[in-house]
C-alpha cells in the first residue's frame, strides 16, 4: 500500500458466520458418504451382504436373483438368477470365493462366484429359508434358519446337516455368529425370543425374551454383548452376564429391520470415530447411528422408502441400503487414509542390505549438468525469491478487465455460492450488477437461473438473491417463451418460492399458536 | 503551540530543484520543500498571504533559489535551502500562473553577472475591470502580461485577454510559452534579445473543437501536445514554422516589423491532415485512449515518449512514432500533474489522493510516495445518518480518517505525516468512475471508533445497493497487535443493523451501536478456547424512536442513549432502563445528535440541531438541567482531564454579520457550570468540521483523580490538545488553555541537506554493494566522480538526455574548472 500503487485485489469468497452447532465428527464422517448409484431392483431388497475380503463386493438378494455389486465402482458385477423362487440371504464365504443363498423353496444353494455354477444344494428345510450364514472362521460349515422353526448346521462338503437345532416355536428369520467363538450362534425368531446355540452340544444355552418378533440379531465385536432388533426397539443384551438387558434403544417409529456395526479399528486416528457405531435401519425410512458408549443417536439419515436391509463394508467405505420398493442406495466415502500404511513400514533392525552409496556424478553423464535442481536451501543460505504473481481466478481476470458479464458467468461456473455471492457484491460495489445480468442469451442465462433456483430460499443468500431474481424477471419477461429450458427453470423458481412462502405461512400460524402458550407458561 | 497541517499537496504542479535532491510543492500559502531521497519535509517557505500558484527554480545546481507567485499579488524570491525570503516583487494582480522562460535554460549565475539580462516573467493574472478591487468576482478576467522582475516593472501592454484566468506553460528550452484557453491554445515565442513591449511578441493560436485543458511542449520546441476534456490528445507538428521562422533566422526580433500570422497560407503546399483552419502547424495527430478528461501531459526529455494522465488514475506512456501505449494502472487517484526532473527517467506525479509519487519510467515503478492527508470523498446520497468518519487513536494521538477505497488513514498531526493505511475491506477502487460524481461512492467507511486504551477499534462500512440490490453494512471489530502496532480483524458482523452511531465504554470491553429503532451492546465473547470474538449481548429500544447518539459514562455504569428527543439512561450491566430525561422547556424538541459525559463531573451534554437547536447540560446526580443554550452544534468533544467540553457551533443567525461567510463557525470551550464560554475562537469552513480532543493516555489521565481535584488539576499541567479538522481535512492542533499573550514558540525544523541523489545507474539497477576494502579501486572511483562534469554523464547511453541538452552544461563545467584553477 505504501509502495504508492495498489495491486489488484482478488475477490475473496464470502465468509459466513460459523454455525453455532458445528457438525460433530460423527456427522462429518457419515455425511462424507456420497451417493454412488441407486439401482432399481424388481422386488424388495431383502438382504445385503458384504464380502469379507478386500474390494468388498456385496451380494444383494431381491426377487429371484442375487446380484453381486462391485464394492468400489458400485456397478453390477454378476447376477445369479438360477433360483426357481424368491432368493433370500445371499452371503459370502470368509474368503469371498463362494456364495450361499437360501430361498422360498427351502433349499440352501452354494454357488461358485467365478463360474456361477451351483456347487451344492443343501436340502432339508421344510419351509422357506430366510437366513443363511457361513461360519466366520472356517470355510466348511453353513448355518441356516427356516420358516420350519428349525436352525440347521450343515457340512457343505457332504451336503449333510450336522445338527438340527430345535426350540423356536415360530419362523426363524435372523441370526448371528459369535465373533469370538466358533461354536456359538444366535438366532432370532418370530416367537419373540433370541436363542443362543452351542453347536457342539446342539442345545439352546440361553434364551432372551425380546417381546417382539425379531427382525435382526447382531453380536458385538467383543462377543460379550448382543443386539437384537424387533418391533420398534433395539435391545442390547449382556450374554456373559447371563442374558441381562443392558439397554433398549427405541428411537424408530416403525419396525427396525436391520442392524449393522462398523468394524472395530486398530488405530482410532485413521477414522474420526473411536468406538464402533451401531447402525439401524427401519421401515420408517430412517438409518440411525448409535454411539455404543453412550447409546445415543449421533447421526440420522432419511430415505424416501421403507428400509428392509442394510450393509456396511468392513472398511467402512461403502454403505448400501435396500428398500421395500426395490431401490438400492449405494453410498461411498472417499478413501483418504490409504497411503499412511505404506509409509509406516517399520525398518527391520536386522536389515543387512546396505544402502547404496550415491553414485558420484561425472561430467560424462547428462545428469551431471542437471544436478542440484531440486536442492532446497539450507539454513543460513540467502534465498532469492522470485516475486510470485498470484494466480487469478477466471472471474478475477474478467473483473480486472471490467468485463462484468463474463465475470459473473465465470463465478457461476464455479457453482460455489460463496464465490458467486462475493462476485455479485463486488459488482454491486462497482455498480455493474445490472450490466452483468442484462443482455444475456439463453445459454448464459441458464446458469444464473439455475443458481437462483437453488439458492433463493437459502437464508444466507435470500437477501441478495430475491432482488436479483426480481431484476432477472423484469429484464427477461419479454423473452421468456423462447427457450424451453429457461421456461422450465422459471417454473422451478416459481415453485420453490411458492413452497417457501407456504412454509412461512405455516410457520407464522404456528408462531401465533405458540405465543399465547409461551406467555401463559411464563406467567405461571 | 499551534500546529497546522493537512494542506493539499496536489493543487499545483510540483517542481524539482536543479540538483534533483529537493521537490518544491505548493501547499496553500506556503511552499514545502521535500527531500526526494527520503520524502521528508526539509523546509517550509512561509510569507505569502495568498495561495501560491507557481514555483520557478533558478537553474543552477549550486544555489537553491526560486521564484514563487501567489494570489496575493506578489512574486517572491527565496533561498529554499535556508528557507529565507530574499526579495519581494509586488505585481499588484493576483497571479494565477507564472513562467520565466529565461530560467528554463541551464546556465550559471556567474555568466549572467557581466551583463545581467532583465529577468522577464510571463504572468497570467486576474484583472479587474475597473480600478476598484473590491468588485465582485465575476468581473475578474484573465490577462497575460509580461513583467520585468529585475526592475519590478510591468512591461507595457498585454499578451492576451481571457475569459477565465488560465495557466501558462513553458517549453523545456524556454523558447515557447503556451496557454490553453477554452477551445484554443495560445503559443508565444520568447524573443532572444529581451522584451520591451508586450505586443511585439510573435504568437500563434491552435484551434480545437473541444475544450483544451492542458498543453505540453517537447524539447525541440516544434511539437505541441494538448489534452482535451473528452480524453483526446492532439499533437501538432512543426508549430509556428511560418510565424516564427523568419524571426528565428535572424535571432532577433525586429521590433515593429512583426506582422500577425498570414491569413491565407494555402499556396499549393501539401499540408498534413488534421490541422484546423489556418493554424500554423504541419500536421495534427489525435491520440485517444483516455475515457475522461486528460489532466496532465509531459514529453520525456528526448521527445520520444509522451506521458499522459487523466481522471482514470492510469499513467499512459505513448511512443510518439508508433502510438504504442504502455500503462501504469491503479495509481490511486486522478493524475493532476506530471512534473519532469533533470533525471530523464524520474517524474513526480501529483495524484488526486493528495500524494506525490516519484515514478521511474525505466522500471515503470513508483519509487517513493509523499502522502498527505487523504482528501474527503463524496458521500453516497443514500447514507442519511451523520457519519463519524474521523477519529483520534487514543494511544498514539494519530488522526484516523476514512478515505476512498474503504480505507482508514492514520495521520500524525504533530509531524504532519502519513503513518499508515488500513483497508477495512479488500476491494479494488475504480478511479474516476462516472457515476461516482453523481451518486457518490458506492462503498465507504461511515464510522470508526476506538476503545479508551486504543487496543480495540470498531469500523462500519456500507455498500450502497445498485437499484436497491445488494446493499448492506458490515461492522468490524479490530484488535491491535502489540508487536507490530497494526490492527488486525477480530470479528466481522454482516448486516448488524443500520448503524447511526458507535461508541466504546472506557473501562471494560463493551461497545454500543445505534440504529433507527434500537441499540445493540456488543461484548467480547469466548467462543472457543483461545479465540475471543465480539457478539451482540443485548438489544434495547425506547418507544421505537430513532437513536442517533449514545455514550457511556466514564466509570461505565451508565449508558446514555438519545432516542430522538428523549434522553434515556440505561444500566449497561443489566440492560435495564433507569431514567428518561426530557428538556421540557423548548417545544417542539429536536432529535439529539450529540451526546457525551463530561469527565470529572456528573454532567451529561446533549446537543440537538435543526430548526431549534439546543445545547443542554444535564446533572445526572440530580437529574436536572444545569444550563442550556440555543446553539447549533456541529461537533462536540469533551476534555479528557477537566470538566470542560468544546463545541463547534455555527454562528447563530441573529448575530450573523455582514460580510461573514455562511460557513463561518465558532469553536467554544465551555465549563459545565456556566453557559458563558471560557474561550472561543472563530474558524472558517465550519460546516462538516470535526472537533476532537487528543485523548490523554490512561496512566496520566488517572493521576489527577487520586488527589484533590482542584489542587491537582492546577498542579498538573494540562496536556490535552484540541484538534479541529475541517471538511476539506485541513487541521489545526492547539492547546485550548494556553493564553493568547504567551509567545508562540517557533517550531524549529532541522534543515538538513538531503542525501546524494541517485544516478541513472542506481535508479535502474539499484545501489551497487561497495566492497569494504578501501584500496586502489576506491580511489579510482572517487577520481571518476571528481571529474569536472560530475555525474552528468553517469549511466548507460540510452538513458542519457539528448546531446543538445547535455552539451552546454558539459562544456560549462569544463570551462568553469579551468578559470578557477588559473
Amino acid at each position: 500500500m505504501d509502495a504508492g500503487r495498489n495491486d489488484y485485489v482478488p475477490v475473496k469468497a464470502k465468509a459466513y458466520p460459523a454455525s453455532k452447532n458445528p457438525l460433530s465428527a460423527d456427522a462429518r464422517f457419515w455425511k462424507a458418504f456420497k451417493i454412488l448409484a441407486t439401482p432399481q431392483h424388481i422386488g424388495a431388497v431383502t438382504s445385503i451382504q458384504f464380502s469379507p475380503v478386500d474390494h468388498h463386493d456385496f451380494a444383494v438378494s431381491s426377487s429371484t436373483r442375487v446380484t453381486i455389486y462391485d464394492g468400489i465402482t458400485g456397478e453390477v458385477k454378476k447376477t445369479i438368477s438360477r433360483f426357481t423362487d424368491v432368493a433370500y440371504s445371499g452371503t459370502f464365504r470368509s474368503d469371498g470365493q463362494l456364495l450361499a443363498a437360501g430361498g422360498e423353496t427351502g433349499m440352501v444353494q452354494i454357488f461358485d462366484l467365478g463360474s456361477r455354477q451351483i456347487l451344492r444344494q443343501l436340502k432339508g428345510h421344510k419351509g422357506a429359508v430366510h437366513w443363511v450364514r457361513y461360519a466366520p472362521q472356517d470355510k466348511l460349515h453353513v448355518l441356516s434358519a427356516g420358516d420350519d422353526r428349525t436352525v440347521r448346521y450343515w457340512d457343505v462338503a457332504t451336503s449333510e446337516p450336522l445338527s438340527t437345532l430345535n426350540g423356536h416355536t415360530d419362523y426363524v428369520r435372523c441370526g448371528s455368529a459369535s465373533p469370538t467363538s466358533n461354536d456359538l450362534w444366535a438366532s432370532g425368531s418370530y416367537d419373540h425370543t433370541v436363542r443362543l446355540w452351542d453347536i457342539r452340544t446342539p442345545k439352546c444355552v440361553l434364551q432372551l425374551e425380546h417381546e417382539k418378533p425379531l427382525e435382526d440379531v447382531l453380536f458385538f465385536p467383543s462377543g460379550g454383548l448382543l443386539a437384537s432388533a424387533g418391533g420398534t426397539d433395539v435391545k442390547i443384551w449382556d450374554i456373559v452376564g447371563g442374558g441381562r438387558l443392558v439397554q433398549t434403544l427405541g428411537s424408530h417409529q416403525k419396525t427396525v429391520t436391520s442392524l449393522t456395526m462398523t468394524a472395530p479399528r486398530e488405530s482410532s486416528s485413521a477414522l474420526e470415530q473411536d468406538a464402533p457405531r451401531l447402525l439401524t435401519s427401519s421401515l420408517d425410512g430412517h438409518v440411525r447411528v448409535f454411539d455404543l458408549s453412550s447409546f445415543k443417536v449421533t447421526h440420522a439419515a432419511k430415505y424416501p422408502h421403507p428400509l428392509v436391509s442394510m450393509g456396511l463394508s468392513t472398511s467402512s467405505q461403502t454403505l448400501a441400503v435396500g428398500t421395500s420398493s426395490g431401490m438400492l442406495y449405494i453410498r461411498q466415502r472417499k478413501a483418504t487414509e490409504i497411503k499412511e500404511d505404506q509409509e509406516e513400514k517399520p525398518k527391520s533392525l536386522l536389515d543387512t542390505t546396505r544402502s547404496k552409496k550415491p553414485k558420484q556424478l561425472r561430467p560424462n553423464n547428462y545428469r551431471y549438468f542437471l544436478r542440484g535442481r531440486s536442492e532446497s536451501a539450507a539454513e543460513g543460505d540467502h534465498v532469492l525469491v522470485k516475486p510470485q504473481k498470484g494466480k487469478l481466478n477466471a472471474q478475477d481476470k474478467f473483473l480486472r478487465k471490467f468485463m462484468y458479464r463474463e465475470a459473473l458467468s465465470a463465478a457461476l461456473a464455479t457453482a460455489d455460492p460463496t464465490v458467486v455471492i462475493a462476485v455479485m457484491e463486488e459488482l454491486v460495489a462497482r455498480r455493474g450488477l445490472v450490466k452483468a445480468i442484462s443482455n444475456r442469451d439463453a445459454p448464459s442465462l441458464e446458469p444464473l437461473l439455475a443458481f437462483l433456483c437453488k439458492y433463493i430460499v437459502m437464508p444466507k443468500q435470500t437477501r441478495l438473491l430475491v432482488p436479483v431474481a426480481h431484476l432477472v424477471l423484469d429484464l427477461y419477461t419479454e423473452s421468456l417463451g423462447v427457450s424451453p429450458t429457461i421456461s422450465h427453470l422459471i417454473s422451478i423458481l416459481r415453485d420453490r418460492v411458492g413452497t417457501e412462502v407456504k412454509l412461512h405461512l405455516h410457520l407464522q400460524s404456528l408462531q401465533g399458536l405458540m405465543e399465547p402458550l409461551i406467555q401463559a407458561s411464563a406467567q405461571i | 503551540m499551534v500546529s497546522r497541517g493537512g494542506a493539499s499537496l496536489v493543487e499545483r504542479e510540483p517542481v524539482f530543484s536543479r540538483d534533483g535532491k529537493r521537490l518544491l510543492v505548493c501547499t496553500a500559502c506556503t511552499v514545502t520543500v521535500f527531500s526526494v531521497q527520503t520524502g521528508e519535509v526539509l523546509t517550509v517557505l512561509k510569507g505569502h498571504t495568498g495561495f501560491v500558484n507557481s514555483v520557478v527554480v533558478v537553474p543552477n545546481a549550486t544555489i537553491c533559489h526560486c521564484w514563487t507567485a501567489a494570489l496575493d499579488g506578489t512574486v517572491r524570491f527565496w533561498d529554499f535551502a535556508a528557507g529565507t525570503l530574499l526579495r519581494t516583487v509586488n505585481v499588484g494582480h493576483p497571479v494565477q500562473s507564472m513562467v520565466i522562460p529565461e530560467l528554463c535554460k541551464p546556465r550559471d549565475a556567474e555568466k549572467g553577472d557581466g551583463k545581467r539580462k532583465a529577468l522577464v516573467a510571463f504572468l497570467s493574472v486576474g484583472w479587474y475591470k475597473g480600478e476598484a478591487k473590491d468588485e465582485s468576482e465575476e468581473d475578474v478576467k484573465g490577462r497575460v502580461i509580461c513583467y520585468n522582475l529585475t526592475s519590478a516593472k510591468q512591461i507595457p501592454g498585454h499578451l492576451a485577454k481571457t475569459r477565465y484566468v488560465e495557466t501558462l506553460c513553458v517549453s523545456p528550452g524556454g523558447g515557447l510559452v503556451g496557454m490553453a484557453d477554452d477551445h484554443k491554445a495560445w503559443i508565444w515565442m520568447v524573443p532572444q534579445g529581451g522584451i520591451e513591449k508586450s505586443n511585439v511578441i510573435p504568437w500563434t493560436i491552435l484551434h480545437h473543437t473541444k475544450r483544451i485543458l492542458v498543453l505540453a511542449f517537447d524539447s525541440s520546441e516544434t511539437r505541441v501536445a494538448a489534452g482535451d476534456h473528452t480524453g483526446r490528445i492532439l499533437v501538432w507538428e512543426n508549430v509556428g514554422d511560418r510565424t516564427f521562422s523568419s524571426i528565428d533566422n535572424d535571432g532577433k526580433v525586429r521590433v515593429g516589423k512583426f506582422t500577425p500570422p498570414p491569413k491565407i497560407v494555402m499556396r499549393g503546399r501539401v499540408r498534413g491532415g488534421g490541422v484546423r483552419g489556418k493554424d500554423d502547424a504541419a500536421s495534427c495527430t489525435t491520440y485517444h485512449w483516455h475515457a475522461r478528461e486528460v489532466k496532465s501531459l509531459t514529453f520525456t526529455m528526448d521527445g520520444v515518449y509522451l506521458l499522459s494522465g487523466g481522471l482514470e488514475g492510469v499513467l499512459v506512456v505513448w511512443q510518439m512514432e508508433t502510438g504504442k501505449r504502455t500503462y501504469l494502472p491503479r495509481l490511486g487517484g486522478a493524475l493532476f500533474y506530471i512534473a519532469p526532473s533533470l533525471h530523464p527517467a524520474l517524474f513526480a506525479i501529483a495524484c488526486m489522493d493528495n500524494s506525490i509519487k516519484l515514478l521511474n519510467t525505466g522500471t515503470m515503478d513508483v519509487e517513493r510516495t509523499i502522502q498527505g492527508i487523504k482528501p474527503p470523498f463524496v458521500m453516497p446520497k443514500q447514507v442519511s445518518m451523520n457519519p463519524s468518519m474521523v477519529s483520534i487513536e487514543p494511544s498514539e494521538g494519530k488522526i484516523v480518517v476514512a478515505t476512498h477505497n474503504l480505507s482508514l488513514q492514520f495521520y500524525d498531526p504533530a509531524s504532519d505525516q502519513h503513518v499508515a493505511e488500513l483497508q477495512v475491506t479488500p476491494r479494488n477502487y475504480v478511479v474516476g468512475a462516472r457515476e461516482e460524481e453523481e451518486e457518490g461512492l458506492s462503498t465507504c467507511v461511515t464510522h470508526v471508533a476506538f476503545s479508551a486504551d486504543g487496543l480495540c477499534m470498531a469500523t462500519v462500512d456500507v455498500r450502497i445497493g445498485e437499484q436497491s440490490i445488494g446493499g448492506g453494512a458490515c461492522l468490524k471489530f479490530w484488535e491491535k497487535n502489540l508487536q507490530n502496532r497494526k490492527f488486525s480483524i477480530n470479528t466481522q458482523i454482516d448486516e448488524p443493523h443500520e448503524i447511526s452511531a458507535l461508541s466504546f465504554q472506557s473501562r471494560e470491553r463493551m461497545a454500543v451501536s445505534c440504529s433507527d429503532t434500537e441499540f445493540k451492546i456488543w461484548v467480547p465473547h469466548e467462543r472457543r478456547a483461545s479465540r475471543v470474538s465480539w457478539r451482540c449481548r443485548s438489544v434495547g429500544s425506547y418507544r421505537q424512536r430513532p437513536i442517533l447518539a449514545a455514550a457511556f459514562s466514564s466509570d461505565g455504569s451508565i449508558l446514555a442513549v438519545a432516542a430522538s428527543e428523549f434522553l434515556t439512561l440505561w444500566n449497561p450491566a443489566t440492560n435495564s432502563l433507569v431514567k428518561v430525561l426530557s428538556n421540557a422547556v423548548v417545544h417542539p424538541l429536536q432529535p439529539i445528535h450529540h451526546l457525551a459525559f463530561v469527565n470529572q463531573s456528573n454532567c451529561l451534554v446533549a446537543a440537538s440541531s435543526g430548526e431549534r437547536p439546543l445545547l443542554t447540560v444535564w446533572d445526572v446526580s440530580t437529574l436536572s438541567v444545569r444550563w442550556s443554550q440555543a446553539i447549533s452544534v456541529e461537533s462536540l468533544s469533551v476534555d479528557p482531564i477537566r470538566a470542560n467540553f468544546a463545541v463547534l457551533a455555527g454562528v447563530p443567525s441573529d448575530t450573523y454579520q455582514e460580510g461573514a461567510r455562511n460557513s463561518d463557525a465558532v469553536v467554544g470551550l465551555f465549563d459545565v457550570d456556566s453557559p458563558a464560554p471560557l474561550q472561543y475562537w472563530t474558524v472558517r469552513d465550519g460546516f462538516g468540521g470535526t472537533l476532537l480532543y487528543t485523548p490523554v493516555p490512561q496512566t496520566s489521565a488517572e493521576a489527577p483523580k487520586k488527589g484533590d481535584d482542584n489542587t491537582m488539576t492546577d498542579l498538573v499541567p494540562s496536556k490535552s490538545k484540541l484538534t479541529y479538522l475541517t471538511s476539506t481535512r485541513e487541521f489545526v492542533v492547539f492547546d485550548p488553555y494556553q493564553r493568547e499573550d504567551e509567545p508562540e514558540q517557533p517550531k524549529v525544523r532541522d534543515v538538513s541537506v538531503p542525501e546524494e541523489v541517485s544516478s541513472a545507474f542506481t535508479a535502474l539497477y539499484g545501489k551497487a554493494v561497495q566492497p569494504k576494502k578501501s584500496d586502489a579501486p576506491a580511489d579510482v572511483l572517487s577520481a571518476l566522480s571528481k571529474a569536472p562534469w560530475g555525474t552528468l554523464l553517469n549511466g548507460p547511453s540510452h538513458v542519457l538526455p539528448s546531446l543538445s541538452v547535455v552539451c552546454i552544461p558539459f562544456m560549462d563545467s569544463l570551462l568553469k574548472k579551468r578559470t578557477e584553477q588559473t
